[in-house]
């Protein structure tokens, strides 16, 4: 595919990811800093960070939600790391269904964190794959303009 | 100095996150900012490093929220331990939050997601810090005592502003020490200090502004002091709490080389100590490795790590504490031998004790044979052992005094006569900040008293 095409495919996938609300300015952020700091692996390196960090977390609270006594101050500590974490790439939408989550552990209801988990599990879930197809995209689009020198 | 190395250049933070993340986008961030930039993962092997390489940070940014310690926690521990000037962090900012996180000594609360520009002007608050303690310690006599703070100011470039070496002035800083020491310090009067001094050219007015000051000094070190003991006391991780101690104790004291005692590195000596119990003072004094010419290797590697697996029960804490107290040569030998054969995850090797007063029987005794210094550590390790009972979660500020009169202790207890340059008595230490052979930094200069006052 020409260079041309692929930048378009990725600006695309970006702008769609900011207006829907999936990233806030926070990865706008990080964006920059990859671009004035001149190192372009930077974005890359933080979201696969952030994906591998957030998959941890929601395994670990998955463990948790099936213990027969659920610790929700354990599973509202685990919560809060994701929040913290989401919040680090701009992930925005994952951050509000995890500051829903919280209500559910404050609640202590497990039905409702069960759900609560769901739904982050989801957002993180389509998150993740529009990062993935964004570094594909990236790593295309390097591979092109290499090519072409 | 160019414009390239100039302050804030090459600001040595510290970040201290769990969050991984959150980790590689501050060192970005910062190095953006042209700081020199450390990350660490856990507060555990944050208090480490900072302990390690104690002169080598001028600042920490920390999170609050992180599962090996509280952030509130490391930012007590920083305070009493470094007196770094600390940044806190976190995505939650409740008012609450932001309090608690004032009332503990940060000197500012970041929410997540930092900008750039808050980053950029971190430098402000370590600036802010070297500029109070210059100015506590200053006085109309200008610039004389900045020279104590000088490698306080290490990491600044702007070294200049401080320098001075006045050979001059360090001798009549001596004989001032010296004067005061041989008066004894409550009879002390500017007036007395002159005739002894005899120093030609030198006035009332001289004497009398730099007692001044060196009662200000004292008093805040006595401040500090009393926070210190009760903050490591109070810890949950008591362990932690011991192993500042000791390392408080271990870590400060610098003598002179020609000390005529020639006292021994911490490192050789200490693993050969017998069991103070029977010591003489005089005995005590050969055997306590205080003067350790090169600092730097005083903090042993497996000072915090050491202590990782003791219960965190209180009741240890007190124990450890207490026999940090009093057994000083014991704990410090315990503190290095552990580190040289424990393993990170070994049981720490303390001479058990069974039951507070037992401790408490063994203190004293200790305390009993070893002279003069006796009433001043008395309500030391009382104080600890009051402190044991008090709960985790005082509201309000977090020292509270109960039960505590450190007050108590008058500087007057401590039989100067006793002593000569070479003991770790406030005299001494009234020396060892004033010598000029003495690498001192701002830290050093907070711990004479607590090594004075509760160690033999």
């Amino acid at each position: 595919m020409a260079g041309a095409a692929l930048r378009d495919q990725l600006s695309a996938l970006l702008s769609s990811m900011f207006s829907q609300g999936l990233v806030d300015e926070q990865f706008e952020q990080l964006q920059m800093l990859q671009d004035e700091g001149g190192t372009p692996g930077f974005v890359a390196e933080v979201v696969t960070l952030f994906c591998d960090d957030a998959e941890r977390i929601i395994a670990e609270i998955a463990t948790l939600l099936e213990q027969p006594i659920v610790s929700f101050d354990k599973v509202d500590a685990f919560v809060h790391q994701l929040k913290g974490s989401s919040a680090s790439v701009g992930a925005q939408k994952v951050k509000f269904t995890c500051m829903q989550f919280r209500q559910f552990c404050q609640e202590k209801s497990r039905d409702g964190c069960l759900m609560a988990l769901a739904v982050v599990r989801n957002e993180f879930y389509d998150l993740r794959n529009k990062f993935q197809t964004m570094l594909q995209l990236e790593q295309q689009i390097q591979a092109y303009d290499h090519k072409q020198q | 100095m160019d414009a390239a190395t100039a302050f804030p250049y090459g600001l040595r933070v510290l970040v201290v996150d769990d969050d991984p993340t959150w980790l590689k986008i501050l060192e970005k961030m910062l190095r953006k900012c042209s700081y020199e930039v450390t990350t660490c993962g856990l507060a555990r092997v944050a208090l480490d490093i900072l302990r390690e390489r104690k002169n080598k940070f001028d600042i920490v940014i920390s999170d609050v929220n992180m599962p090996d310690m509280d952030g509130f926690k490391l930012l007590e521990h920083i305070g009493l331990e470094m007196d770094l000037p600390v940044i806190m962090m976190s995505i939650d900012g409740e008012t609450s939050r932001v309090m608690k996180g004032v009332q503990h000594g940060a000197c500012d609360y970041l929410l997540k997601p930092v900008r750039m520009k808050e980053l950029r002007n971190i430098w402000q608050h370590v600036y802010r810090k070297k500029m109070h303690e210059v100015k506590e310690i200053e006085g109309h006599d200008s610039c004389d005592d900045l020279q104590i703070l000088r490698n306080g100011f290490e990491g600044l470039d702007d070294k200049s502003l401080f320098m001075r070496s006045d050979s001059d002035t360090m001798r009549k800083r001596k004989d001032f020490v010296n004067a005061v020491n041989q008066i004894g310090f409550d009879k002390v009067g500017p007036k007395k200090i002159l005739d002894l001094m005899n120093v030609p050219g030198l006035t009332r007015e001289n004497v009398a502004s730099h007692l001044q000051k060196y009662r200000l000094y004292l008093s805040r070190l006595q401040k500090q002091n009393e926070e210190r003991i009760l903050g490591a006391a109070r810890q949950d991780f008591s362990h932690k709490g011991t192993s500042e101690n000791l390392n408080l104790r271990s870590s400060f004291q610098e003598q002179p080389s020609n000390i005529p005692n020639g006292y021994p590195h911490a490192s050789q000596n200490i693993q050969t100590q017998a069991n103070m119990q029977d010591s003489q003072l005089e005995d005590t004094k050969s055997t306590v490795p205080l003067p350790l010419p090169d600092k730097k290797e005083v903090y042993m590697e497996g000072d915090g790590r050491d202590f990782s697996d003791v219960k965190p029960s209180l009741m240890d804490c007190i124990k450890s504490t207490s026999l940090a107290l009093t057994c000083t040569v014991d704990s410090i030998s315990v503190q290095l031998s552990d580190s040289g054969t424990t393993s990170a995850d070994g049981d720490l090797k303390f001479s058990s004790v069974d039951g507070l007063s037992s401790i408490k029987n063994c203190c004293f005794d200790q305390i009993n044979s070893q002279g003069p210094l006796r009433p001043s550590q008395e309500p030391s390790i009382i104080g600890c052992t009051e402190l044991a009972s008090l709960p985790d979660d005082q509201p309000g500020y977090p020292y509270p005094l109960q039960g505590v009169s450190f007050d108590n202790i008058p500087l007057s207890s401590f039989d100067f006569s006793h002593y000569n340059d070479a003991t770790m008595i406030l005299s001494g230490l009234q020396n060892n900040w004033y010598d000029d052979d003495l690498e001192f930094s701002s830290e050093t200069m907070d711990y004479p008293l607590i090594d004075g006052r509760l160690f033999a």
